[in-house]
């Protein structure tokens, strides 16, 4: 999947319905990019002065391509640190990471609406 | 048999005693109440010759020696000697008496040079006890210390069955002040057998050399210790106490109490009735506290997960990124305003991500490990052989140099971008980007340690048995994970009324904004861990069932008793007043018979059950007579073999067979009688 695009001289990125300009970005936005880029496939256009034509779009993309590439460059190491994070007291409590949602939103949203009376399920 | 006590003092010692008066009258009833042979003063840290002098010609039918109790080494000292060189005494005291004024011990080599030959004195140090010397002071210096001296009977009586060992002494560490409370102080001298009059020095050394001739009381045996000054003695072991109805059972062990418990926490008293008084709520609290290092142990690994997310500051993240994101927008959005400064690339320049990885030194710690450990050599070599390891470890060494001389490389690199883009923003009139403190792995890490953090948090609130220990042969300890059920049982966690945790436990169901919502009580951030899940404990008894309020007492007792094996002494006075006999038989009897190999143990009753059953060591048997209009209680004892039992100065005695039938059957004929009906309900049945 390509999160980061350069096409017709401006550069988007993929908000996980549509590619959006890259000026438009929000950090809720770039909190999602880094997700995807943490997971499985994650393709960008390479930075590309001469395919990306705005000064601005430039200076953005740039920016973030860089980033996001460090971040991929050292995703070996960070799968690795990952691996091995809490490992002893997920082994001994037996608990289940997969289950946990990734959108730390919609747990925000859900507990805004939980009291004491709504415990029993747990 | 001689009687002695080495350790009294006479004068108070600012920081050592609390203020008294010394009073030689008081001293003078002191000696003659106990019967006391020989005396030693041994006051802290000095020696008073003129005191001495006066308290020596004035005591009547006792020997005195001198003596000083010194801060030595990281303990205390009793030095004693013998009372015909008392102006050497005195000069050597005095020494010591200088050296502590500006220091707080006196070491070996100091108490040498003193004393010079340590041979001509008795060495005693506190043994087994508070201020007790270290081993390694004992034995560099064993061939002048052979007695140590005990605080219990318990600890004398453990000492004296080893053959090898110091021998123990038991001394009262009496004040002899005015107001003094004589009878507290029976029971704690030493006996030593020698026919040596009058007392000497040497011959007290003498006899205290070996074992076999010193004792805590006058008869000459190890198993039996003295608690009155009138010469009552009680076993080392299982003592029973009979009597009827108000004839001084319970004062017995209220005296016993005085005796031996100095500093409150010597012996443990089971009072009458005690056990059943414990109401459901404080029953609970009993057992989570007795049991808390179940919950301890089951959290631990938690705690250090806790102990690390805790340092997560989501909400400076999520500025962090939104001030990024405005600043690199705003700037691009400036691009036509740009000066030479702006342009130049180390303006916006992104600094290296530097992280630590760790697997390479594992690596080369796991090599090391395998090429020096010796006792799995051969196998190694085996699979894996030395040349190989070295080979590796070389290259891996250098792998590792070269990361390092990278890391090294880019941090200076960072160090350089960060100065030049702080200069050229200065210079420029661009709107700076805020690159530095945003990074993408650390925002990933952050956001899979919550992931975790909150998948750890719903496992360890699943209502799990985390424990599940006997107690005794009925009962049996449950442990029970699972999540808090209110906000009340937060505050109770939290033992204080004042912090309100209504509002949070609405977040509880999401353990990462709960534990954020936590952070801002005021709650020590390293008990956190501990508002996550609640341990609750359940008394089960043979039937898997919780148990009653009867059985909640019967636990109790057992708990008490398993508990008197921390002390000096166990007291129970008339456990068949809260328990039935079937409980007493099978399960109380055997622990108290088992605790009374430990420890001396006293159990008032009425009860057969309780009194013979258990076959104890020794019997005392309290009467109160009234005769001419006054009452009189008397104290017998004997063991169970004997048919007489006497008073302490052997001067009345009663016929045990009738003691024990009266206290426990309630008389020859009640007891026959009861044994026609038995049988004929047997013969029926």
């Amino acid at each position: 999947m390509k999160y980061l695009e350069i096409k017709n001289n401006k550069g988007y990125y993929f908000n996980d319905t549509q590619m959006i300009e890259i000026d438009q970005i929000n950090k809720e936005d770039l909190l999602k990019l880094i997700i995807h880029a943490e997971e499985g496939e994650f393709e960008m256009d390479e930075y590309d002065e001469n395919k990306l034509q705005n000064k601005s779009h430039q200076i953005i993309y740039k920016n973030l391509y860089d980033k996001l590439k460090d971040f991929r460059n050292n995703k070996e190491q960070f799968d690795r640190e990952v691996d091995h994070l809490y490992a002893s007291a997920i082994g001994e409590y037996g608990a289940d990471i997969q289950v946990e949602k990734d959108d730390e939103k919609d747990e925000k949203e859900t507990s805004d609406t939980d009291d004491e009376n709504n415990l029993t399920n747990i | 048999m001689k009687k002695i006590d080495f350790h009294i003092h006479t004068v108070p010692v600012n920081g050592k005693d609390s203020s008294f008066t010394f009073n030689i009258e008081k001293f003078q009833h002191y000696i003659d109440e106990l019967s006391i042979d020989a005396v030693a003063i041994t006051n802290h840290n000095l020696f008073n010759l003129e005191q001495f002098e006066t308290i020596s010609s004035t005591l009547q039918n006792v020997i005195v020696f001198p003596g000083i109790e010194i801060d030595f080494e990281d303990g205390h000292l009793l030095l004693i000697g013998e009372n015909n060189n008392l102006q050497d005494f005195d000069q050597k005291c005095k020494l010591i008496s200088a050296k502590l004024n500006c220091r707080e011990k006196i070491t070996e080599v100091e108490l040498k040079e003193i004393f010079k030959d340590l041979s001509d004195y008795l060495l005693i140090p506190h043994y087994a006890q508070r201020r007790e010397i270290s081993k390694h002071v004992i034995n560099s210096l064993h061939d002048y210390i052979f007695v140590g001296e005990v605080q219990s009977p318990k600890k004398f009586y453990k000492l004296i069955k080893k053959e090898s060992g110091l021998t123990p002494v038991l001394f009262s560490d009496v004040r002899i002040s005015t107001n003094l409370d004589i009878e507290k102080y029976q029971g704690n001298q030493t006996f030593i057998k020698t026919d040596v009059d009058p007392l000497t020095l040497t011959a007290i050394i003498t006899a205290l050399k070996d074992k076999n001739k010193v004792f805590l009381s006058n008869l000459e045996q190890h198993d039996f210790f003295q608690v009155f000054g009138d010469g009552q003695k009680l076993s080392h072991g299982l003592n029973i106490v009979l009597g009827s109805r108000s004839s001084g059972k319970t004062f017995f062990l209220n005296k016993l109490e005085n005796i031996f418990d100095k500093d409150g926490n010597q012996i443990k008293y089971i009072r009458q009735f005690d056990l059943i008084k414990v109401d459901e709520e404080e029953f609970n609290k009993i057992l989570e506290k007795e049991r808390s290092n179940v919950r301890e142990n089951h959290l631990s690994c938690f705690r250090k997960v806790v102990d690390d997310v805790v340092k997560i500051d989501r909400r400076t993240t999520s500025y962090e990124m939104q001030e990024y994101l405005e600043s690199l927008i705003k700037f691009a959005k400036s691009e036509e305003i740009q000066d030479e400064f702006s342009k130049a690339a180390l303006f916006k320049e992104i600094p290296f991500t530097i992280h630590t990885d760790n697997s390479l030194e594992t690596i080369l710690k796991a090599i090391k490990s395998l090429l020096e450990n010796k006792e799995y050599k051969a196998v190694i070599e085996k699979y894996l052989p030395e040349v190989n390891l070295r080979n590796l470890l070389n290259e891996l060494k250098k792998q590792f140099k070269e990361k390092n001389k990278e890391k090294i490389r880019k941090l200076w690199v960072n160090n350089i971008i960060e100065v030049v883009a702080q200069k050229l923003h200065e210079c420029s009139s661009s709107p700076s980007i805020k690159l530095i403190g945003i990074d993408f792995y650390d925002i990933a890490l952050e956001r899979e340690k919550i992931k975790r953090f909150n998948a750890i948090v719903k496992a360890i609130q699943k209502e799990k048995i985390i424990d599940n220990r006997s107690f005794g042969e009925k009962f049996k300890v449950q442990a029970l994970v699972g999540p808090f059920l209110s906000s009340q049982e937060l505050r109770e966690e939290s033992k204080t009324r004042d912090i309100a945790f209504s509002e949070v436990f609405k977040k509880y169901k999401h353990p990462f904004e709960y534990l954020e919502e936590l952070k801002k009580l005021s709650i020590d951030r390293a008990s956190l861990y501990r508002y996550f899940c609640k341990v609750r404990y359940h008394v089960l008894n043979e039937y898997d069932k919780p148990v009653s309020g009867g059985e909640q007492s019967e636990f109790n007792l057992l708990k008490a008793l398993q508990d008197a094996r921390q002390f000096e002494m166990l007291l129970i006075d008339e456990p068949e007043s809260s328990f039935d006999n079937i409980f007493l038989k099978d399960n109380v009897n055997q622990m108290i018979k088992e605790i009374s190999k430990e420890l001396p143990v006293v159990v008032v009753t009425h009860n057969s059950t309780v009194g013979m059953s258990m076959q104890p060591d020794y019997i005392l048997y309290t009467k109160r007579e009234t005769s001419t209009g006054n009452d009189e209680y008397y104290l017998y004892s004997g063991s169970l073999g004997d048919s007489k039992f006497k008073t302490a100065d052997g001067t009345r005695e009663v016929d045990s067979y009738t003691a024990i039938l009266d206290t426990l059957e309630a008389g020859d004929i009640a007891y026959k009688d009861r044994a026609k009906i038995y049988n004929n309900l047997k013969v029926k049945s």
